[in-house]
């Protein structure tokens, strides 16, 4: 089975890494005038149009799409990303460290909510009378319905800008010495984490309040309260359990999307992640940048679909006998 | 019952309606005091030790506090010659050349206390200030010079105009000869203001400026030398050149804070987090301004633009777009004071056929434009045009819409009230538009296409100086090639240029300047939607802020030598 699937996995790697590399390279506009900046791209283009030739010949650009194609699939293979024309420095250097503060940022944003999410659309999703329910549905639907850019700017005005209580932006403030203390790096990370904590959770309890919903009104579910087991023992084994399979997959979703960065939330706070990374290379034309970028958010999002289905076998006994019979 | 070996009882009670968890699983009591615990968590949080807000920009113990520019410039690497932005900052901070332009665009010394040229533009000289030192400590000599040329010539990918125009360079003790193949006027500004000087003995070993990591690229001779580049943060930090053969400045450390929108920018002015504002070629954006005018720690300078923030230029090579009438009568639809109350807040200028905005030497000072839409409409009857359609569109004798399009950069602040407000005025006179809005790799991919009728762009200072100066490098089809605005090929336009280019005469070239403007007035390659007024708001407390926009701003080599930092105790902050 795991055979199986990993070769469905690497086809779809391979087929997203292709669509990437020819959607982005079929886009107008040439990489240089990022390069050179628009005045100097805009003179050479008649004072020394040879310079622009050979520097299109230095970074691969005038060579057939098809060998460009080939040669970038082969260097992801060898791991070899290339030096991004736009930052001066090593694509692997440049997304290491991008990546550093998108995971800082993203894996406790990701962990959070699942766990928020859970709980409230535990708590939400029960029949009968449920005052939770009736607070807390209307506020999610709210919060996921205010786009993620409004609550970052809606908490910066109240907890940054009148307050005073937290940095507006950055990722840290100013470390002359080169050393950055955790505490400094918290009181920047607090706003961009709960505006993506709060969005999140909002998204996830609405699916798992749903989940519950409809677990509550099978058959067995009615069988083991009937039979009288424990509250407790329902929700943990006969409703939990069952409402986690289409959330897992949804966590998986948010964490395939971890590498991708939140762009909004980044640009709202000047967080320098991997989102905005992405956009100025869109923006720039890095082809070196962008094939790194999409490689990264690939792998994690198949990785995570990876992780997704083996825990739904772990958890499902069906998904678990279906894979054993195939 | 029995089932697998195990028998429970049904009890009639627990029906499904009666279904009360909440009250008896410990799972649900045990999230709810996780989401109290998770509440008062967030709430307490900045209250934390290490958590609290503290003033990022206030002076560190017994040191005096550092000028906080906040800039949006996105600079990805302290290279001065492959980063376009931090290129920017080497000129303001960093980098000497050998002369520099004052406000009102004079040429003054700077590595070069002695310059000049033959009378006709073809040999210049110029004696170097003898004391003056790298960073590092090494003298400057003219050897740095003729090196700083030959490198750039030969490595900078827009160095190619090096060898196009020097013949030969010349050294003698501090004196650089520079030998011209062809009279060239304007020299002292293309090239005795738009080089940093390198240092030889650091750039000599860095064959590809455009892949180094080397440290030494930050060494200058400028009055601030480079300390560091903190990404997390965003700040880029430079500490006054105590060794600088200038006036040394009074400002120890000038920080630069990138941001990511203005927004967050212009709210960080207001906490009293950033002094001042610096963008390259523009003034604070007109919405943040009056916010920023209200506050009490603020003050504001302004000045006349010398860019242009919104120009109409039209496609000379389109069959439409050639006929000086429908140019006319494009420019006689437009609203320039809504555009103005749109763009500049009405804090603009409206603009004149002439093109040249006053604030540029030269400037002939011809009529300002007004909207007479009946004459626009009498214009397009005259061409042929007729009115068929219901909704007031013009036709052409064959029945064909005339529909015009329009070519956008979709990353200009403001670019997309003036389209709505160009689409209304010219509808008044029948034109309907199409509008290509794109980033600026597609727009210049477009631009070379050449398939629009108009396009909506800005002129920047340093733009307006190019080529013969006037803007006419957005207009000369030999300047711009492809990539070219209006495509001008009108040989009366070419030969203005030619003769600037080969005139050192102050008065011969006035006489030449005011000839280029009528020229536009008359021909209209493009017309300006408006005449900006660039606001330059700063912390009080600061003063001898000096105004330099060809350097871009408050932020410039004579702002540095004049600038006193707040006194000690004085509230700068609101």
């Amino acid at each position: 089975m795991l055979r199986g699937k990993a070769s469905r996995y690497l086809l779809s790697l391979v087929f997203v890494l292709s669509l990437n590399f020819f959607i982005v390279q079929f886009l107008p506009g040439d990489p240089l005038v990022h390069l050179l900046g628009e005045e100097t791209y805009v003179h050479l283009q008649t004072r020394n149009p040879h310079a622009l030739t050979e520097l299109r010949a230095k970074h691969g650009l005038n060579r057939p799409m098809v060998e460009r194609y080939l040669t970038a699939m082969a260097d992801i293979l060898r791991l070899r990303l290339g030096w991004s024309y736009q930052y001066g420095s090593p694509v692997s250097q440049l997304l290491f460290y991008r990546l550093k503060w998108t995971l800082l940022l993203l894996v406790p944003a990701v962990c959070l909510s699942a766990a928020f999410g859970l709980l409230l659309g535990c708590l939400a999703g029960r029949p009968g009378k449920n005052r939770v329910d009736r607070v807390m549905t209307p506020l999610c639907l709210t919060v996921y319905a205010t786009p993620a850019y409004c609550l970052a700017f809606l908490l910066l005005l109240v907890f940054a800008f009148s307050s005073d209580l937290l940095p507006l932006g950055g990722m840290t403030g100013s470390a002359q010495t080169g050393q950055i203390p955790a505490g400094d790096v918290l009181r920047h990370l607090t706003l961009p984490l709960s505006v993506l904590v709060l969005h999140n959770t909002a998204y996830l309890a609405i699916i798992m309040r749903g989940a519950v919903r409809q677990v509550f009104t099978e058959d067995y579910v009615v069988t083991a309260v009937s039979k009288g087991l424990k509250p407790r023992v329902v929700m943990a084994r006969h409703v939990l359990l069952n409402a986690l399979a289409p959330y897992v997959a949804a966590v998986a979703i948010n964490f395939g999307f971890i590498a991708g960065g939140a762009l909004l939330v980044e640009v709202v706070f000047s967080w320098q992640g991997m989102g905005s990374l992405m956009y100025e290379a869109v923006l720039a034309r890095d082809y070196p940048v962008l094939s790194g970028c999409f490689l990264i958010l690939a792998l994690a999002v198949i990785g995570a679909n990876l992780m997704a289905d083996l825990f739904s076998t772990f958890i499902d006994p069906r998904v678990r006998d279906d894979a054993a019979s195939a | 019952m029995r089932i697998r070996g195990r028998s429970f009882s049904v009890r009639p009670s627990s029906t499904f309606s009666n279904f009360r968890p909440v009250d008896h699983c410990p799972l649900v009591r045990w999230g709810r005091r996780m989401m109290v615990f998770g509440g008062l968590l967030l709430l307490s949080w900045p209250f934390l030790p290490g958590c609290g807000s503290k003033k990022e920009n206030g002076p560190p113990a017994g040191g005096p506090k550092p000028l906080m520019i906040g800039t949006t410039m996105n600079i990805k690497q302290p290279n001065p010659v492959a980063d376009y932005y931090y290129n920017i900052l080497a000129m303001l901070m960093t980098h000497d050349s050998l002369v520099r332009f004052d406000e009102g665009l004079n040429p003054v010394p700077q590595l070069a206390v002695e310059f000049g040229s033959d009378t006709e533009g073809r040999v210049w000289t110029f004696d170097l200030v003898p004391n003056a030192r790298w960073h590092d400590g090494r003298p400057v000599t003219a050897d740095d010079v003729a090196f700083t040329f030959g490198y750039i010539g030969k490595h900078h990918v827009s160095g190619g105009w090096v060898s196009d125009i020097i013949d030969k360079i010349e050294t003698s003790g501090l004196r650089v000869t520079f030998r011209l193949k062809r009279p060239y006027s304007r020299f002292l500004i293309n090239a005795g203001f738009v080089v940093r000087i390198l240092p030889r003995h650091i750039w000599e070993t860095i064959s590809d400026p455009y892949q180094t990591q080397s440290p030494g690229i930050t060494v200058g001779c400028g009055p601030y030398r480079f300390e560091g580049f903190d990404r997390s943060s965003g700040l880029i930090r430079f500490q006054s050149n105590t060794g600088y053969y200038g006036q040394i400045p009074g400002t120890a450390r000038v920080n630069y804070r990138t941001y990511g929108t203005m927004d967050l920018l212009a709210l960080d002015m207001i906490r009293g987090q950033v002094d001042l504002f610096y963008q390259y070629a523009a003034g604070m954006p007109a919405p943040y301004v009056d916010k920023l005018k209200k506050q009490p720690g603020m003050l504001c300078e302004e000045a006349v633009s010398m860019g242009i923030p919104a120009v109409l230029g039209f496609n000379l090579e389109r069959p439409l777009m050639g006929a000086p009438a429908m140019r006319r009568a494009i420019a006689l639809a437009i609203d320039y004071h809504q555009i103005n109350a749109c763009l500049m807040n009405g804090k603009g200028m409206i603009p004149s056929p002439g093109l040249v905005p006053p604030s540029l030497p030269f400037h002939a000072g011809l009529e300002t434009w007004s909207q007479d839409a009946e004459k626009g409409r009498a214009l397009l009857s005259s061409q042929g045009f007729v009115h068929r359609d219901s909704e007031g569109g013009l036709e052409t004798a064959d029945g064909v819409p005339l529909t015009l399009t329009l070519l956008v950069r979709s990353d200009l602040w403001g670019e997309g009230q003036i389209v709505k407000l160009l689409a209304r005025d010219l509808m008044r006179v029948g034109i309907k538009l199409t509008v290509r809005s794109a980033d600026l790799s597609t727009y210049l991919a477009f631009l070379k296409e050449g398939d629009y009728d108009l396009v909506l762009f800005r002129t920047t200072p340093w733009g307006m100086m190019m080529h013969a100066g006037c803007g006419s490098g957005y207009f000369d089809s030999r300047t711009a090639g492809s990539v070219n605005m209006c495509r001008l090929k009108d040989v009366r336009f070419s030969h203005l240029c030619d003769r600037i280019l080969v005139t050192t005469d102050s008065r011969a070239l006035e006489s030449l300047c005011g000839q280029m403007q009528r020229y536009y007035a008359e021909n209209l390659p493009a017309v300006a939607l408006c005449w900006g007024r660039s606001t330059f708001p700063y912390a009080k407390g600061w003063r001898g802020f000096k105004i330099n926009q060809i350097e871009g701003g408050l932020a410039n080599r004579f702002s540095w030598a004049a600038l006193e930092p707040p006194s000690p105790g004085a509230t700068d902050t609101p």
